[in-house]
């Protein structure tokens, strides 16, 4: 690959920090409309909640709160190792970066892989919305609308991980090709924002779907 | 202009305080605290996501422009959920 310093520069821009400042501000503009796109989500789930509390206290002790606390953690420590390849990306050592990410990329398969195992448990107990739902009955299908918004946040969110791992892979491919340098990390810096905003994303789901109604046991 | 970014050791820390709040939210789940239950969750996510935002994602130490391109994400979230919130609580309010 390319000296990456050479070639970091479009000719659009007069200086580097020109350039990092108007890639910083194009993606957290993106993530202040995503922030607005799962935020719509959430609060139409907080006015549910605030009609049918009982229903929703009901459905949330249905969710595994081991898993989901467990998840919660991996996904923290996903962050921590993402944050830990930017910082290798500025001080240019490659080979860290190549790990971290890497660390990133498999730490977020385990967090998908126990996402997909809770789906599938939810799908034998008939906790999927639809023709086959199946709850304890006095809750008028209002706990059928906590697993709709469950399945979508949640799989809403693991679209957004699945988009990640893939970006993790071509940045950690980058990184092992020498694209990046103590100079010029600007793709890894701008992938740990979005990898962030996810994990924030989940810092919220967890609570509002896994700890509604445990004060009942 | 590069500002100096927090090291290693400093990330574990907050990884690990991290930890603790997820521990905390979910305790606390588990104490009867009525309608403030809610309020507490979303005060203990809102400040893992504090930690998130200032120390993995350098939210204070970049540029000024991106700052508020994030503010003004959170301030028109703000926005939906009041007005949104507004509408559906004030139903019903008039007199019969």
């Amino acid at each position: 690959m390319t000296n990456p310093d050479a070639m970091a520069l479009r000719f659009q821009f007069e200086n580097a920090e020109q350039q990092e400042r108007a890639a910083t501000f194009g993606m957290w503009i993106f993530l202040a409309t995503e922030v607005l796109m799962f935020g719509t989500l959430f609060t139409a789930y907080g006015i549910y909640r605030l009609w049918y509390g009982d229903a929703f206290m009901a459905a949330s002790n249905h969710m595994d709160l081991l898993l989901g606390g467990l998840n919660t953690a991996v996904l923290l420590t996903s962050s921590l190792t993402m944050a830990l390849a930017v910082d290798a990306a500025r001080k240019g050592k490659n080979t860290s970066v190549v790990i971290f990410l890497i660390a990133t990329m498999l730490i977020g398969t385990l967090f998908l892989g126990v996402k997909f195992y809770e789906y599938w448990d939810h799908w034998q107990k008939a906790e999927f919305p639809g023709r086959g739902f199946r709850f304890e009955p006095g809750y008028s299908g209002h706990a059928e609308l906590f697993f709709f918004f469950y399945f979508l946040m949640t799989g809403l969110h693991a679209v957004h991980m699945i988009i990640g791992l893939g970006i993790l892979g071509l940045l950690a491919l980058g990184a092992r090709l020498g694209s990046f340098s103590a100079t010029y990390n600007t793709p890894v810096e701008m992938t740990g924002l979005y990898w962030h905003f996810v994990d924030i994303v989940w810092v919220f789901l967890y609570p509002l779907f896994y700890l509604v109604g445990r004060h009942l046991h | 202009m590069r500002t100096p970014s927090p090291t290693p050791l400093v990330y574990g820390v907050i990884w690990f305080c991290l930890l603790i709040l997820t521990g905390l939210t979910t305790a606390v789940a588990f104490a009867d605290l009525g309608s403030f239950s809610v309020a507490v969750a979303i005060a203990i996510s809102c400040m893992k996501a504090g930690l998130i935002v200032v120390f993995f994602m350098h939210l204070l130490r970049t540029f000024n422009i991106v700052r508020i391109a994030a503010v003004s994400g959170l301030v028109w979230l703000l926005i939906l959920i009041a007005l949104t919130f507004g509408d559906y609580v004030t139903r019903n309010w008039a007199a019969k």
